[in-house]
Order: structure tokens, then C-alpha cells, then sequence
């Protein structure tokens, strides 16, 4: 087998605090230590610009735009003289990228969340082209082998430090409580989240506000750790107008921008929450994971990847489906089921007297999410790949050194 | 009357089919030998392509109508494909990559008889036409797939000795399989010595990188006094020559004659095997001086080292070769 070459473009750079970034941070090193840093190129269009960085000794490739850094990616792929493009993220938004794949101008491995219902052209039209499709969950792999895709390969889950996300007392956390405004005495809810349309946010703060209307002794506090006024909608909008502005906290921008939520700040988080809400159409959703390695229960949608990765919490059917502007339909959840589970959630609460955590929950993550653990599966991916490479000479190969040399040995005939 | 008496006659008379007496006098066994129903596999219709395989095709097919065989052309594209399936003699599988390894697997089913006759190596080569010969190739998905069609195969038919070689090097289970070698048909009355004035050397379609570009692109820098004109496709257009060459557009087949004739001589350096390559025979018939390697095809035939008119009347012949083996096969 020859070594591979990988281009990792997650579009996120390992220094950066997002669910991207911080997959990049982890797998790419264990990439680098089977394969060798030389070997491993990370591509991180976003927040890295105009210069080469250095990560664990691999190179952290810049980008020229806000995006997959498309219009770079083959000239990246040939300078670093890779033979796989792992490209991790969304396909939707994806535009040369399909282009040079039919071309065979890059082997192009997608790693990829499956966060939409049905396959739309949008999608077929684009990831046809993958060498391999491996989706983040079980799920997402049963959807496109059903929809008719021959690439697919066995979907890997995403990692988590194990280590680090371990349950904390929350009475060891006072500070953190407090910047939350979360106390042992109220029902303390968390939400975690950029895409803020995607992750029903509207749609889980009507949940709240029902809850909330419902049960009046449930006193909930609700952090949301999102951008509040500067994402795809005006959170503070839809709290005034729900009537949760008096229970709710989030973090400042200028927090949020200056590094002020890194990985064992957001564990501490979690560890204060009673209940983590990720209603929505999830590709894998990392709060649900994060959430569970501390034991914290989780209310998750019944469509997408929830059921396959929450194993203690309440699940909320959807009630309705979106097309979006991308012909991708998403499901919308059931704002009553969501008040619903919370109540249930409460009383749980109330009887136990105690935070709910669920070490079975924990010991799910500890069993199956450990980055070691993900890696192997990446590496025996890459392997059988680079194998399936040489067998099926993905490549034009050079000529073997016998026809060299009979090339050059020259014949006349007059 | 026996069958090689009944062809001439056809080929003397003009015609295309034995008479029905002339079929009863010839009797059943002999018949059977002078008139085949014959399905030919091809990629392409040869009768209005003319790639290399499909000159070489089209030829035998002429040849094999000519000796009053009922031929029927099968390509992908024929409406009905149970044609590919009819009752037949024999079943001449040429230039037929886009065939599925399951057709060859239903032929032996229903106990037909096919040859191979194989122009290149896409049995052996996703490449098909660069085979690069290396032990990988040992493991090669293809070899896997396509193996058994070809050892179900009644009869080989290779383009040259240099290309019965290049394949049993990687597929030494058919070192036993009955084979013929049989060159490309090239004519003389096509390629001739004009006697026109000569000057340089031409290489065509020698800048496609399987074809030998790089050793091209060497020649040329080697032999800064010679002007050499590069004829037909180009892998990398827009690269710079070195200023002792320059570029032509394609020549239509039937200008080539004359082309080659302004030249003193003919350059070709593959780096991977070449079945045949019918240029170098054009352009020697043509009266160039061939400069060629080992891994051209055309040049692994002894006759090449006894002169043009050994090299006009094997090409020449080279159809009524190839018929006197397929009907010999059954």
C-alpha cells in the first residue's frame, strides 16, 4: 500500500472553538501520527488567510474566502502532492468541488452530515462524484444507500475528548452557575447552537414558553450559547415576544469572539444544565453528544440522527417539513411534544431531588466516542482506500522501470 | 470444390455469396467453412470511424463479406441486444471494451463459440491504451473480472509478437490458449513512396502522454538540427516546444500519404507497448525512415527487418490471415 496524502479540509481551522474546529483539532494529529505530519495537510479557509500556519507539524493551509475554500482546493491538492481530499462538512454548499472529482482530478473522500429528509437533486447532483461518501451516522448511511448511492461507505460517528468530558459536581462549578444564572433550585436548560434556523431555535423557545406557561412551579432558567443578535435570526426578538427574556442568558459576542468558551469551559457548562434541548434535524449534533458524556438528558427530534445517538433523554416527532431555499426539506418539531418532554423532564427532576445524570449515557460516549476509537476506523478507511487505489489504479501509473528502458532503446528501420 | 477455391472464385467474380449450387458442390463441411454466420462485437461502427481498430475492422470485415460470410455488426448502440446473442458460427469479439464481463459469461452458456481479437489491453487495463506493465497489475481488479472471458475464448488474436508478449508477462494463463498473430491490414496502394522532396522528421500523435510524449519532447531536444513536425493530439497544447518542432492540426487519414511523404522520417517512442501501431507501417510504406523503440508493435514483426515489399505484402495479406484463422478455429 503507498502512504496517502491527505488534504483534511474542514473548513474550520483546529484553533477555532466550533464543532468543525474542533474535529479538526483532534483527528488531524492522529492522522499525523499514523501517516506522518508531512502527510497530513489540514485546509482551513476559515480564519486562516494569506499565510501558512504550523499545527502539531502539519500545515494549516489558507483560504481566499468565507467557504470550503473551493477555488484553491485543487491548487492546495497538488502542491501538497496528496492523493485523498477528506472533506468534511456539509455538501450542499459545495460547487467545483463535484467538477474537479468527475474529472478524477482529486480522490475525494466526503465526510459528511445527512441533516435533510429525502435526497434532492442538490445533493445527488453534487456527492455522486465522491470516491466515498461516509456519513456521520448510521442513519445518514442507511438514507443514501436507500436513495440509490453506490459510494457510500460505513458511516463514521464524530469524536469527543473523553478525558476531558467527563461529568464535574456542579457544586465545584459556583462561578460558572452563577455566570449562567442557573441555581440547585431552578430547572436549568441549555441550548447550544450557531445555525440558529437549522437548530429550530424559534421552535424549541415556543417549547419553553408552553412549558413554562404550563407548569408554573418548574421555575426553568435557560442559557442559550449562541450568537443572540448577529446570527441568522434575532433571538432577542423571539424571547421578548415568548416572554423568556427574564429567564434566559447568553454570552456576549465579544465573548464569544475573544475566546472566552473554550472546550473546558463549554464541559463546566454542560455540567451545570438539567436538561440539553436539540430539537431539530441533526447530520449528528454534538451538543447530544457533549450533553451525554456529563449524563445530562437530552430532548432531540425523532428524524435524523437523535435516535441513534441519544440514548438517554425524550424524543419530539416532527410535525411539519420545510423545503428550503437549497430544495433540502427539514423537519420541523412538534412545539406541544417539546413542552411536553420538558414537563417530563421537570418531574423527573423534582422526584430525584437531585440533577439528572444518566451514567449510561456516560459510558456510551466513553465506549464509542473516544478519538482514538473514531481514528481506527478512519484509519482502516483510508487503508482500504488506498489499497482499492492501487487495485483499481485510481492514478495513471508510471510505466514499470523495464519499459523505461525498452523505450529508450531505440530501433530503426530504413 | 474446396473452400480456399470457392473464395477465389468469389474474389475473381466480385462477388459477395456462393451460389446455392455452388454451396451444394462444395458439400456441408466445407460449406460451413466458406460461409459463417459471424457476429462481430465492436465498440464503435467501423463503418464510419477511423480510429486504428476501426481501419483495422473495417478491413476484415470487407474481407470476411468478400469470402461470403453472413456478418453481423454488434455495437452498444444496436436497438436490439439479442442480437449480440443470435445463433452464430462464431462470435469475433474485437474492439468491444464497453461489453460487459457478463455477455462473455452468457456466450458460454449458450455454447458459442468467440475469438478475441484484441487490439489493445482493455481486458487487462482500465488505461486500455497504456499498460504500464507494472507487478500491480498482478492485482489489478481487471485482470480479475476479464480472465475468465478470455480463457473462454476458442482462439487469440494478438496484433504482433510484441503484444502476445506484453500480455502473457501479466497473464500467463493463456500462454496455452490457442492464438494467432495477425498485423494490421495497411495497404500499399495507400501508403506509397511518392517521390516527393523530404525534409525532417514527423511523429504523429506521438504528444498524447501514453504515446510516449516525454521521450518525444527528449528526441527532440537531443537532435536540435532535425525539424521535426508533430502531427494530431497533444496532451498539454499549450506547453512550449522546444523551436526545433512545431505542431500541426490533425491530417485527414487520406492526406497522411502525402504528409509522410515530405518527410525523411517517421519518429515514434512509446512508453508503454504499443498492439500494433499502424502509423509507423504507414509511414515506412510511405517511404520514411522509421525511428521507432522497442515497445512499438509494428517493429517486433520480422518483417520489418526484410524491406517494404515484405512489410507491404504482410499487411497486405493481413485479412485473408485473419480469416484463415477464424475459419480455421472451428
Amino acid at each position: 500500500m503507498s502512504t496517502p496524502k491527505i488534504l483534511y479540509n474542514a473548513k474550520d481551522s483546529p484553533h477555532l472553538n466550533s464543532g468543525y474546529g474542533i474535529m479538526t483539532r483532534y483527528l488531524t494529529p492522529l492522522l499525523a501520527k499514523r501517516y506522518g505530519a508531512k502527510n497530513v495537510n489540514i485546509m482551513a479557509p476559515v480564519y486562516q488567510k494569506d499565510h501558512i500556519l504550523k499545527y502539531r507539524g502539519m500545515n494549516v493551509l489558507p483560504g481566499t474566502g468565507f467557504d470550503f475554500g473551493e477555488n484553491i482546493i485543487l491548487e492546495h491538492y497538488n502542491a501538497t502532492g496528496s492523493n485523498i481530499l477528506l472533506q468534511v462538512g456539509d455538501a450542499t454548499p459545495l460547487g467545483a468541488l463535484p467538477d474537479l472529482a468527475a474529472k478524477n482530478q482529486v480522490l475525494w473522500v466526503q465526510w459528511m452530515p445527512v441533516d435533510f429528509l429525502g435526497t434532492p437533486k442538490n445533493i445527488v447532483n453534487r456527492i455522486q462524484f465522491a470516491y466515498k461518501i461516509i456519513p456521520f451516522t448510521k442513519q445518514g448511511e442507511a438514507m443514501l444507500r436507500q436513495a440509490g448511492f453506490g459510494n457510500v461507505d460505513k458511516a463514521i460517528w464524530l469524536g469527543l475528548n473523553t478525558k476531558l468530558w467527563r461529568p464535574q459536581e456542579r457544586k465545584d462549578l459556583p462561578k460558572v452557575m452563577q455566570s449562567l444564572n442557573f441555581r440547585e433550585d431552578t430547572f436549568n436548560l441549555l441550548i447550544v447552537g450557531a445555525n440558529q434556523e437549522r437548530k429550530r431555535l424559534r421552535q424549541q423557545l415556543e417549547g419553553i414558553a408552553l412549558f413554562r406557561a404550563a407548569v408554573k412551579q418548574a421555575n426553568p432558567r435557560l442559557y442559550i450559547h449562541t450568537t443572540i443578535s448577529a446570527g441568522e435570526r434575532d433571538i432577542a426578538a423571539d424571547l421578548d415576544e415568548l416572554g423568556l427574556a427574564d429567564i434566559t442568558t447568553y454570552p456576549t459576542q465579544y465573548s464569544m469572539v475573544t475566546g472566552g468558551f473554550g472546550e473546558d469551559k463549554m464541559v463546566a457548562i454542560f455540567n451545570c444544565a438539567d436538561v440539553c434541548l436539540n430539537v431539530c434535524m441533526e447530520g449528528f449534533g454534538y451538543s447530544m453528544l457533549q450533553a451525554q458524556s456529563v449524563g445530562v438528558p437530552v430532548i432531540y427530534l425523532t428524524a435524523g440522527a437523535g435516535p441513534e445517538i441519544v440514548v438517554n433523554g425524550a424524543g419530539v416527532s416532527p410535525l411539519n417539513a420545510e423545503t428550503l431555499r437549497n430544495q433540502m426539506a427539514s423537519a420541523i418539531p412538534d412545539v406541544q411534544q417539546i413542552a411536553e418532554a420538558l414537563e417530563v423532564m421537570w418531574r423527573k427532576r423534582m422526584d430525584a431531588g437531585k440533577p439528572l445524570r444518566s451514567e449510561k449515557a456516560i459510558q456510551f460516549v466513553q465506549d464509542n466516542f473516544a478519538w482514538e476509537s473514531i481514528a481506527g476506523q478512519w484509519f482502516d478507511t483510508i487503508d482500504r482506500i488506498m489499497v482499492d487505489q492501487e487495485r483499481y489504479c485510481y492514478q495513471v501509473p508510471p510505466s514499470s522501470d523495464d519499459l523505461e528502458l525498452r523505450a529508450r532503446t531505440i530501433v530503426e528501420v530504413n | 470444390m474446396k473452400a480456399e477455391e470457392a473464395f477465389e472464385l468469389l474474389k475473381s467474380e466480385g462477388r459477395e455469396r456462393l451460389t446455392a449450387v455452388e454451396i451444394e458442390r462444395l458439400g456441408k463441411e466445407e460449406c460451413r467453412k466458406a460461409i459463417l454466420k459471424v457476429i462481430f462485437y465492436q465498440d464503435l461502427d467501423f463503418v464510419s470511424i477511423a480510429g486504428g481498430a476501426e481501419l483495422t475492422d473495417r478491413a476484415h470485415f470487407i474481407a470476411g463479406i468478400r469470402r461470403g460470410h453472413d456478418i453481423t455488426l454488434v455495437t452498444p448502440s444496436t436497438p436490439d441486444p439479442d442480437i449480440a446473442f443470435a445463433p452464430a458460427d462464431l462470435v469475433i469479439v474485437s474492439n468491444a471494451s464497453m461489453f460487459q464481463p457478463a455477455v462473455f459469461q452468457r456466450l458460454q452458456e449458450l455454447g458459442r463459440h468467440y475469438v478475441m481479437f484484441l487490439h489493445d489491453y482493455w481486458f487487462r487495463c482500465q488505461y486500455r491504451l497504456f499498460y504500464p506493465m507494472v507487478p500491480r497489475c498482478m492485482q489489478c481488479h481487471y485482470r480479475e473480472q476479464w480472465l475468465p472471458a478470455l480463457l473462454g475464448a476458442r482462439f487469440i488474436i494478438w496484433l504482433s509478437p510484441l503484444h502476445r508478449e506484453s500480455w502473457l508477462k501479466m497473464t500467463p494463463e493463456l500462454t496455452d490458449k490457442p492464438y494467432a498473430l495477425v498485423p494490421s491490414p495497411v495497404s500499399s496502394k495507400e501508403f506509397f513512396d511518392m517521390g516527393l522532396p523530404r525534409k525532417g522528421v514527423i511523429a504523429v500523435n506521438s504528444m498524447l502522454a501514453f504515446k510516449g510524449r516525454k521521450n518525444i519532447i527528449r528526441w527532440i531536444e537531443e537532435h536540435p538540427d532535425q525539424q521535426v513536425t508533430l502531427v494530431g493530439a497533444d496532451d498539454n497544447p499549450g506547453d512550449l516546444l522546444p523551436p526545433n518542432a512545431h505542431r500541426v492540426a490533425r491530417v485527414p487519414q487520406h492526406e497522411l500519404n502525402d504528409v509522410y511523404n515530405r518527410h525523411e522520417a517517421f519518429l515514434h517512442l512509446p512508453n508503454s507497448p504499443m498492439p500494433f501501431d499502424r502509423t509507423c507501417a504507414e509511414a515506412y510504406l510511405a517511404g520514411c525512415h522509421v525511428i521507432g523503440n522497442e515497445l512499438v508493435g509494428a517493429l517486433s514483426w520480422p518483417f520489418f527487418k526484410e524491406g517494404r515489399e515484405a512489410v507491404a505484402e504482410a499487411l497486405a495479406d493481413a485479412p485473408n490471415q485473419f480469416w484463415k484463422v477464424v475459419e480455421g478455429c472451428l
